[in-house]
């Protein structure tokens, strides 16, 4: 059963990450989680996200709007996620209560749907 | 026709539940378990009829419920699937003795009860899913449309499905946590009939949930609330016979002859308070459970134990101010002073809103309306509170009480 898992984190979080002082021991606590996920060998896939670069479109009356900031009214920006493959709900969200971003902000878990094969 | 159709009440009212948890467990799909369990109950009907009843409808139901699921996985085509493998193999059910399926429904309702799962619908989902309760009568008891709760049910039931909730036993906090869910749901089918502390008891609904909680506390022996739970529900039942007269008219626990009480059922629940208590942890059962048992006692004493009941109420309030536990701690307090106006008082200190159409809240306000003297104000609650009771025999006392004013 595979589970994506997504990141997601305040815009203050981000913005730490490129500071010398603070930014190493946060992006070392990721790199810890990542390679324990790679250890349990369940990781099929990820990516890390420029989160404060991200775009909104929308078309609203046929028009296209496009918006600085995937979500102008939800704090948390999308900074990543991992496709992990565990057999039960309650391993993935095991794996998402780990993660960083779940005390920072948080962690979404969606069951990627079976699709059949043509 | 009649007889068919009887058996296949009886089957399903007796074992819904365990045939449903059983094929979930197997299947790992609560959806298509119980899609193929209620094509069963349809096909019963109409077989039934025409073959005569089987020996032992259980397991009847049990081989057309997994030959239903073995249909659907062919169209799906998962033929390898080790589930479907392992299904065709595992042997028939004894038709002699279909009792023998083992009982998962507690896996179930631990599965209804996974945090993953929306909260406010825990209870709904496990009455609904594990004990066969009409989605409407929940609605009903829920105060929410049957519309609304179909939908939600059905997307609960999808989540555990689609996003693979496990069937195996949580851990530590997380048991904790959905056992307090489980007995929530065993205490909601105990009461989703208005069988209550303040009502006669009616259907096996109470039996059957009695079963249920006894069968926890064998496996949670150190859970206190799951004794509590057995000590409240059995203290409840122990009144059943006394509840109504032989005119059919309620009588309330005061004026009960002790005599009438099962006192089997009684020790039973005295000896499961007193396993709650000694496990050293207070929780709502154990004392609401606590509360009857002294109302029970100080009657067979004739000795009253008002301020006892008053002060258990306190801390029940603070663990959970329901308004049952605001509503007996008001008339606690009004029998502890004699004081029926300081009973008033905090009747009208509870949510108005909440109360306008709660039966036991105008009972009990009429009642101590008419203990202070206020014979007209006394006579309209007593009617407000007959009109809002769906019980027949407290109905007919209700109306009594405002005639005798």
């Amino acid at each position: 059963m595979q589970y994506v898992l997504i990141y997601s984190q305040p815009a203050e979080v981000y913005d730490m990450n490129s500071d010398p002082v603070k930014g190493p021991a946060n992006l070392a606590a990721w790199q810890h989680y990542l390679d324990a996920m790679g250890a349990a060998g369940i990781m099929r896939g990820g990516n890390r996200l420029q989160a404060l670069a991200g775009s909104s479109v929308r078309v609203v009356d046929g028009k296209r709007q496009v918006q600085d900031g995937p979500y102008a009214e939800s704090k948390d920006l999308l900074g990543g996620y991992v496709i992990i493959e565990v057999s039960t709900l309650d391993e993935a969200l095991k794996w998402a209560e780990l993660s960083p971003s779940s005390k920072a902000g948080s962690t979404d878990v969606y069951p990627v749907m079976d699709m059949p094969k043509q | 026709m009649t007889h068919a159709i009887a058996a296949a009440e009886k089957a399903a009212r007796e074992s819904y539940g365990r045939l449903l948890a059983w094929l979930a467990w197997q299947w790992r799909d609560v959806c298509a378990a119980e899609d193929a369990l209620s094509e069963a109950f349809a096909a019963a009907l109409s077989h039934w009829t025409r073959t005569g009843v089987p020996d032992s409808p259980e397991a009847w139901l049990l081989t057309v419920a997994k030959r239903n699921l073995l249909m659907r996985a062919r169209r799906v085509r998962i033929e390898q699937d080790p589930k479907v493998l392992a299904l065709v193999e595992e042997p028939l059910v004894d038709p002699v003795n279909a009792r023998s399926i083992p009982d998962q429904r507690l896996r179930l309702l631990l599965v209804c009860a996974h945090p993953a799962i929306d909260k406010s619908m825990h209870s709904a989902l496990m009455l609904q899913l594990v004990f066969g309760i009409d989605a409407a009568r929940i609605a009903n008891a829920f105060l929410i449309s049957p519309s609304a709760l179909g939908k939600r049910l059905g997307r609960a039931k999808a989540k555990i499905r689609d996003a693979a909730i496990a069937f195996e036993e949580p851990e530590g906090a997380d048991l904790k946590a959905r056992i307090d869910s489980v007995l929530e749901a065993i205490y909601g089918l105990y009461t989703v009939n208005g069988n209550s502390a303040f009502g006669p008891s009616r259907d096996d609904l109470a039996s059957e949930s009695i079963y249920l909680a006894q069968l926890l506390s064998e496996s949670l022996a150190e859970d206190a609330e799951v004794h509590g739970l057995c000590a409240l529900l059995l203290l409840c039942e122990a009144r059943k016979r006394a509840q109504v007269n032989a005119d059919g008219v309620f009588v309330p626990l005061y004026e009960q002859a002790p005599a009438q009480w099962n006192l089997d059922q009684i020790e039973l629940a005295e000896r499961a308070l007193d396993r709650a208590v000694h496990l050293n942890s207070v929780g709502q059962f154990q004392l609401e459970a606590a509360i009857q048992s002294a109302h029970m006692q100080s009657i067979r004493e004739g000795a009253p134990r008002w301020l006892e009941i008053v002060t258990l109420y306190e801390h029940l309030l603070q663990i959970s101010a329901t308004i049952g536990a605001q509503i007996g701690h008001a008339i606690a307090v009004a029998y502890a002073t004699d004081n029926p106006n300081a009973g008033l008082a905090l009747l009208d200190s509870i949510d108005q809103v909440r109360v306008a159409s709660h039966q036991p809240w105008w009972a009990s306000r009429a009642a101590l309306l008419a203990q202070a003297g206020d014979v007209a104000q006394a006579r309209i609650a007593y009617e407000r509170a007959s009109a809002l009771s769906p019980e027949e025999a407290t109905q007919r006392w209700l109306r009594q009480q405002a005639r005798s004013l």
